[in-house]
């Protein structure tokens, strides 16, 4: 991890039949243990890391008519995290300017994206060319239960080295689902000025 | 335990009395300015501090400025409004869940609305108030019509997607649904006592009559919409063979209502003259701009509501976070006197660090 020096570009799209399509620019520097991610939406914290830390994986998903009509609600602005892992807290600037300190593990799941976990021990079920590289495609799922019963979705990734270029998020029974595509990926470009709030 | 100024109070401080000795010692923070508002808190007395009952953030202290307007935005799936009423005590409010609209006793809009809404009125000490549109934050108008064109987006060949297994959407459009129903039937009503006294109606209105007494002739639509079970999702229902042939009679009475609430907007008097400028100057191309047109509709009354709280000095408006970031790109959105909080953002986050950092440093 000293030596982790890399700048992503990610891709979100979701997909959800009540609200419009979200298309979202996430960028992620890596040096070393520490991080800076930048996401272009205009959401904030919570429903940036809801994209990698919900249940179901297809981020923070509106259930009622009040969060389905304020999804469709105009947004604007950036959201900038900074933080390292070895502290006990990253730094938050919303989009609508708030600055705050948030603790680590709210805000780590979003730049930590870009690596592979929780794969260990499990087999590649294929291999594909992906951002021209020849990655390691791995399926896995997510079950549990919420306020609308059980759900399983499909998770499938595609992998290179430590990298995630792909996470493809897709309900069992409905129409819901969650891309994440690494559009850019460069190695050894990431500088101290990239990580200054 | 509790603080007073910073400092921690001692098991035998000589200030304690028989309400307040049980805090010094519980594993519950508490961090008072003085010990006026220490005894004011136990007595109950106070609405502007408090402990999360969790399970978000649960112990979490909060503290609000005690006089004017506190804006609260939040998820509406984490800390949200009736959380904070928890933890406070506070009594005066509006809130986004509720809607400010009066509507008529006895009228079938209103015996929807508080079908689908009682248990949520009940938490907050409403349910029974005559006067309970005072509580809301919203008008109900924009999101039937939001409910009407989703109905449109789902039927008829999407219906499984409103299935329980298929997420969540289910409820929220079959809850609208219901309180549609219950709006098209009071239209339908009104237009047909308004024509009988010889009083002008429009032809949008005449459209839901007639389509009103289409689909009333066989009560079997009626039957079914008013026969939906709160809280459950309309395609586990519709998306039936006993069911299925109602999705065009559905469809229809959304197009009829549509026209219907558009008209209600241009015409609203709880707007300025500017914002029904601004709503008339919105496109009508399809559904999307549909959704727009009633997103602002709802927003207006949003900032029209906020500001006659804080004129009345109510003490919290809860909405969800994005409604408070639009107040905040309006002309004085947010009023002189109140005071905004990101219950999903710095706001909470800035009451979990004061409380860590007292657990960290209590003896």
């Amino acid at each position: 991890m000293a030596t982790r020096n890399v700048r992503a570009r990610i891709l979100l799209t979701r997909e959800l039949p009540s609200t419009p399509v979200l298309e979202a620019v996430l960028t992620v520097w890596w040096l070393g243990d520490r991080f800076h991610a930048r996401e272009e939406s205009g959401r904030i914290l919570s429903a940036v890391a809801g994209d990698v830390t919900e249940p179901r994986g297809f981020g923070k998903v509106p259930r009622t008519m009040e969060a389905i009509m304020d999804s469709r609600l105009p947004l604007s602005g950036h959201l900038d995290v900074h933080g390292e892992l070895a502290a006990e807290h990253a730094w938050v600037t919303e989009p609508h300017g708030a600055q705050w300190k948030a603790p680590l593990e709210r805000v780590s799941p979003i730049p930590a994206q870009l690596f592979a976990t929780g794969l260990e021990g499990l087999a590649p079920s294929g291999r594909e060319q992906f951002l021209g590289r020849d990655c390691a495609e791995y399926v896995t799922h997510l079950e549990g239960r919420d306020d609308a019963g059980p759900f399983r979705s499909r998770v499938r990734r595609l992998v290179v080295g430590p990298y995630v270029l792909l996470r493809d998020v897709t309900a069992e029974a409905g129409p819901m689902r969650l891309r994440a595509a690494v559009t850019a990926l460069d190695e050894g470009v990431v500088r101290e000025s990239d990580l200054k709030p | 335990m509790f603080w007073v100024n910073g400092q921690q109070i001692d098991p035998g401080d000589d200030q304690l009395t028989q309400a307040t000795t049980p805090n010094v010692a519980d594993a519950v923070i508490r961090d008072y300015t003085d010990w006026n508002e220490v005894n004011a808190h136990a007595a109950g007395a106070t609405d502007h501090v408090g402990n999360l009952p969790g399970p978000r953030s649960q112990g979490t202290w909060l503290r609000f400025p005690a006089q004017h307007l506190n804006i609260l935005g939040e998820d509406h799936t984490e800390v949200d409004l009736r959380q904070v009423k928890s933890a406070t005590g506070f009594t005066s409010f509006v809130y986004e869940r509720f809607a400010c609209d009066v509507m008529a006793p006895g009228s079938n809009l209103l015996a929807a609305y508080d079908a689908e809404n009682n248990a949520e009125m009940a938490h907050y000490g409403i349910a029974a108030l005559p006067n309970r549109h005072l509580f809301g934050g919203e008008s109900l108008y924009p999101k039937i019509g939001t409910g009407m064109v989703l109905l449109r987006r789902f039927l008829p060949h999407h219906v499984a997607d409103l299935r329980r297994v298929a997420g969540y959407d289910g409820k929220p459009v079959q809850r609208y649904l219901k309180i549609g129903w219950g709006l098209f039937k009071d239209i339908a009503a009104d237009v047909h006592a308004r024509v009988n006294g010889g009083n002008a109606v429009t032809p949008a209105e005449t459209h839901l009559r007639q389509r009103y007494l289409a689909h009333t002739a066989n009560p079997t639509l009626d039957t079914y919409i008013t026969g939906l079970v709160v809280d459950t999702w309309l395609g586990d229902t519709l998306d039936t063979h006993a069911h299925a042939g109602k999705v065009p009679a559905i469809l229809d009475v959304a197009a009829a209502l549509i026209p219907v609430l558009l008209e209600r907007a241009a015409a609203d008097q709880d707007l300025g003259n500017a914002e029904r400028l601004r709503l008339a100057g919105l496109p009508l191309r399809g559904d999307d701009d549909l959704f727009a047109y009633f997103g602002l509709w709802r927003n207006l009354h949003f900032a029209r509501r906020v500001r006659e709280a804080a004129a009345a000095n109510v003490r919290y408006a809860g909405m969800g976070s994005r409604h408070l970031t639009y107040l905040l790109t309006i002309p004085h959105g947010i009023p002189a006197n109140a005071s905004r909080f990101y219950m999903d953002g710095a706001g909470l986050a800035n009451f979990e660090t004061t409380t860590g950092d007292l657990r960290q440093h209590a003896h």
